[in-house]
């Protein structure tokens, strides 16, 4: 699986810091909440053949995989329901996978969001053509933003939507496939 | 909310159906006879501004990075266009509720700043794009001189970066067209920002 570009890591906890200097003498002392030092991780370039590999790896039981972008209304507002997603399938060992498909030179807004919605997981920056990387997750998708697809254990795609979804909706595709794998559903 | 495809026993009672799609190739242009508002105060409709050779309907809009990365691009092939008979005309269906950079005051300044020589107009409705099928700005829906839909897709196959664009897709179409010939690559896709549409009136 190629992953290429390594990215820069963002520390939220600047971020935080500069805040509560700003802030001076609002208050604080015993019930100021902690500065919390959240990293992001790099954020990592995801081509359609390292896309292919990700999903066929056969690492976890399903994989939930969601195409975004900063700019992308829709996109912002989902976007702590499937952070919500990873944390409670986290123990199943499901896979929540966030590609961007901002342009490289945003880079640093892509890192910025991640750490306001407190990501701690590997999240990635769509690279290569649009086409291929489109039908690699679904040949029904226009490519418009945002696109939400679910996979099972071996790659085999078995939901997707394009447009803005919800944790409820998600919770329940996950669990059904979830559910496939334990019966051994082909 | 489109879902696209639900698999094998994932299905649950209350899914949203899968839409039908855009329209296909050799389709007419639906809704032609809709008069729009344009950029400069007149009402337009697609037949208005269908050309001898074909037609270019571009969905499209102001917010949409997409939109301005491609957008030199879109403006000097449309200029072209318009130059060489084909009528060309981009329609903006978003809802400016939720983008207010959409709204006409913002698509008057981008079309006089951008130097648009063909009409931006206004699908107040949505019902254009739906009827078109269309999902993302831009996309693009060419028809030939008998009305047929001959290409549907992006305008090439690298957004972002010009130097780097190995397919010209419409500018081979748009060739394909006033040449008389065969459209080789006839449908194509891209990433794009979805379309903002406004709730149906019912």
């Amino acid at each position: 699986m190629r992953l290429g570009m390594p990215g820069r890591g963002f520390r939220l906890g600047a971020l935080l810091g500069l805040a509560v200097a700003a802030c001076g003498g609002c208050g604080g002392g015993a019930d100021s909440p902690p500065v919390l030092e959240r990293s992001v991780p790099p954020v990592e370039g995801l081509s359609a053949d390292a896309l292919r590999g990700l999903l066929r790896d056969g690492s976890a039981p399903a994989t939930v995989v969601n195409v975004w972008a900063t700019w992308c209304l829709p996109c912002r507002e989902e976007f702590p329901d499937l952070v919500q997603l990873e944390r409670e399938f986290r123990p199943s060992g499901v896979r929540v996978v966030l590609v961007s498909a901002d342009f490289p030179d945003r880079r640093g807004e892509v890192e910025a969001f991640l750490a306001e919605q407190g990501v701690g997981f590997r999240t990635f920056l769509k690279q290569g053509p649009d086409m291929e990387f489109i039908d690699t997750l679904s040949a029904q998708w226009s490519g418009a933003l945002p696109g939400t697809f679910v996979f099972d254990a071996r790659g085999a795609l078995q939901w997707s939507v394009e447009g803005k979804t919800d944790l409820p909706t998600l919770r329940r595709v996950v669990e059904t496939v979830l559910a496939g794998n334990a019966s051994g559903r082909s | 909310m489109r879902v696209l495809g639900i698999v094998a026993t994932v299905v649950l009672s209350g899914w949203v159906a899968p839409a039908q799609g855009a329209i296909g190739i050799g389709a007419k242009a639906p809704m032609a006879g809709v008069a729009m508002e344009n950029v400069d105060g007149r009402r337009l409709s697609i037949a208005d501004a269908a050309g001898p050779k074909g037609t270019l309907v571009i969905f499209s809009c102001n917010h949409c990075p997409y939109v301005k990365a491609w957008e030199s691009r879109m403006v000097a092939l449309a200029t072209d266009c318009t130059k060489r008979g084909i009528g060309v005309i981009v329609i903006n269906p978003n809802d400016p509720e939720a983008y207010p950079e959409d709204a006409m005051p913002a698509m008057q300044q981008r079309a006089k700043e951008k130097g648009y020589t063909f009409p931006y107009v206004v699908d107040a409705t949505s019902d254009v794009a739906r009827a078109f099928g269309a999902t993302r700005t831009p996309e693009v829906f060419l028809f030939d001189a008998t009305g047929a839909l001959v290409y549907h897709g992006a305008i090439d196959d690298n957004a972002q970066d010009e130097a780097k664009v190995t397919k010209r897709y419409l500018a081979d179409a748009v060739e394909a067209v006033l040449a008389g010939r065969e459209v080789a690559t006839k449908e194509t896709k891209a990433l794009g920002c979805s379309i903002k549409f406004r709730k149906p009136v019912s």
